[in-house]
């Protein structure tokens, strides 16, 4: 356990020297700028337009930073050759994955409290209300964001970035339109159902992480809902970062 | 290896690997890279302080202990790589090409590293093409051609003891009284000295006419077989040609 938090501590160091939280400056920027153009509309709509755009940009910032710093978690470490000394010291290759997982799962976590913050905010300097269920939508993103990290972990141990970056990003689109591939044959009439239905509970589904505009429009989100993404999120994860450890571990790295 | 198996983790623990041109993290400065190894070693905080900065002074980079490795030049990069292979006090240390884009004082500094290691009873296997450092610094070497071992052993088995010739360096003496003298292999000019390749049973020959003639003697050296001469016969040069002439 204090190798998988050696490897994490390394990681969030590195996506803070690269400069990955920097986004929160974009973050800053626009909530001000919606904060400061919205006052010009009523209260009840400025204060959905900046919840939208606040959640939006949470959800599309940590997007990037999952899939382009996932990447390269592992993938770069071989081009770059620095994973050698380390897997000649006593770390075992499932301690490095997991950790490489949890430090930019951490990274993601820092990046969207800050964000969460940075919206609340605005909707206090705009004289919203300072609606609580604003934080399951948040929990929607945040565990979203760590299944994006898993899969670009997972590409990123079987092949090179770029690869990689081209194979998460098709399953991560694909995984937010989960729903016009379950109606595919309305699409491609040609298509068989066992190979919609396959792909549709294969895939990811991203949109059952999606509370945004049922917490926007005040729509309840009951307990249950949380429950349920939780436990799709974390038996998706096991899979996928199941998967990883068993691709990193019979790859040769000679 | 050491006495486990190698798939289990427990010989980790009491060894030490430097990759050839080493890439450790140019985010990290070379303390903070220590101190990330040392986690990995399960070593107590104060552990890890103590160290790294003995390694780091060791290997001259106390000074820059607390500079990010991207500002390090390639030479930098090595002394820090060296400095994270030994920072268990390893018994078994793996170093690969370790004294590669180091300047004098430092391939001095690793040779020191590598001598020491070999005084305290650590067993270190290097890489290397410079043949000379091998010679002097392994008991044992091993040759390879093309990803193969061609052979492997004691320098003193490999290598013939014999003393092939002597070397003798002369001044005072002109090129005809050279021309005259039997025993001598070869004569190669160095300014207004003389070396000579003198057959070991001429030598007394050689020396009393060089005296007679007014000439100096400087220098007698034994020359033996160096693992270059070996090197280069080992790897099949055809007679009179070259190594990489051979099929």
């Amino acid at each position: 356990m204090k190798r998988i938090l050696a490897v994490a501590a390394n990681t969030y160091r590195e996506t803070v020297r690269e400069r990955v939280l920097y986004n929160l400056v974009l973050f800053a920027v626009l909530m001000t700028l919606s904060g400061l153009l919205m006052k010009q509309l009523s209260i009840r709509q400025d204060e959905r337009i900046i919840k939208d755009i606040g959640l939006a940009a949470m959800e599309l910032f940590g997007t990037l930073i999952a899939v382009f710093m996932g990447v390269g978690l592992v993938s770069k470490e071989i081009e770059r050759r620095s994973l050698y000394p380390l897997l000649a010291k006593p770390l075992d290759r499932s301690e490095f994955i997991l950790g490489r997982f949890v430090g930019l799962g951490f990274t993601l976590l820092v990046n969207v409290a800050v964000m969460t913050a940075g919206l609340y905010l605005t909707l206090a300097a705009t004289h919203a209300t300072l609606d609580p269920n604003l934080l399951k939508a948040v929990y929607g993103i945040l565990l979203g964001l760590l299944l994006v990290v898993a899969l670009a972990l997972l590409f990123s141990a079987l092949s090179s970035s770029m690869l990689a970056a081209v194979g998460t990003v098709i399953l991560v689109v694909a995984g937010h339109f989960s729903d016009i591939i379950r109606n595919m044959r309305q699409v491609a009439p040609g298509t068989p159902n066992w190979l919609s239905g396959m792909l549709y509970y294969a895939l990811p589904n991203f949109r059952n992480f999606d509370l945004k505009s049922r917490v926007v429009h005040f729509d309840p989100v009951a307990a249950a809902d949380l429950g349920w993404i939780t436990l799709y999120a974390a038996a998706y994860l096991a899979v996928v970062l199941g998967l990883a450890l068993t691709v990193f571990r019979s790859r040769d790295l000679v | 290896m050491l006495g486990v198996p190698h798939t289990e983790r427990a010989w980790r623990y009491r060894a030490g690997y430097l990759p050839e041109n080493p890439y450790l993290y140019d985010y990290l400065t070379p303390q903070e890279y220590l101190d990330y190894a040392g986690r990995l070693f399960g070593m107590p905080a104060s552990e890890r302080r103590e160290r790294s900065a003995q390694l780091l002074h060791r290997v001259g980079l106390a000074e820059s202990a607390r500079v990010p490795m991207r500002r390090f030049s390639k030479g930098m990069l090595q002394r820090a790589g060296l400095a994270q292979a030994l920072l268990n006090d390893p018994e078994l240390v793996f170093l690969d090409e370790p004294m590669s884009g180091l300047d004098p004082i430092g391939r001095h500094m690793v040779k020191e590293v590598i001598l020491d290691l070999r005084s305290r009873g650590r067993t270190v296997f290097f890489s290397t093409h410079i043949l000379s450092d091998a010679e002097s610094l392994c008991d044992r070497v091993g040759l390879l051609r093309a990803g193969r071992l061609v052979t492997v052993g004691r320098l003193d088995d490999i290598l013939r003891i014999d003393v092939s010739h002597l070397e003798v360096l002369v001044s005072g003496v002109d090129a005809g009284l050279l021309e005259r003298l039997r025993g001598l292999k070869r004569k190669r000019a160095l300014g207004e000295r003389w070396s000579l390749e003198v057959e070991e049973k001429s030598l007394g020959v050689v020396v009393s006419a060089v005296q007679e003639a007014g000439g100096r003697i400087l220098s007698v050296q034994p020359v033996r077989e160096s693992l270059e001469d070996y090197f280069m016969r080992e790897m099949g040069a055809p007679p009179g040609g070259r190594p990489w002439e051979a099929a």
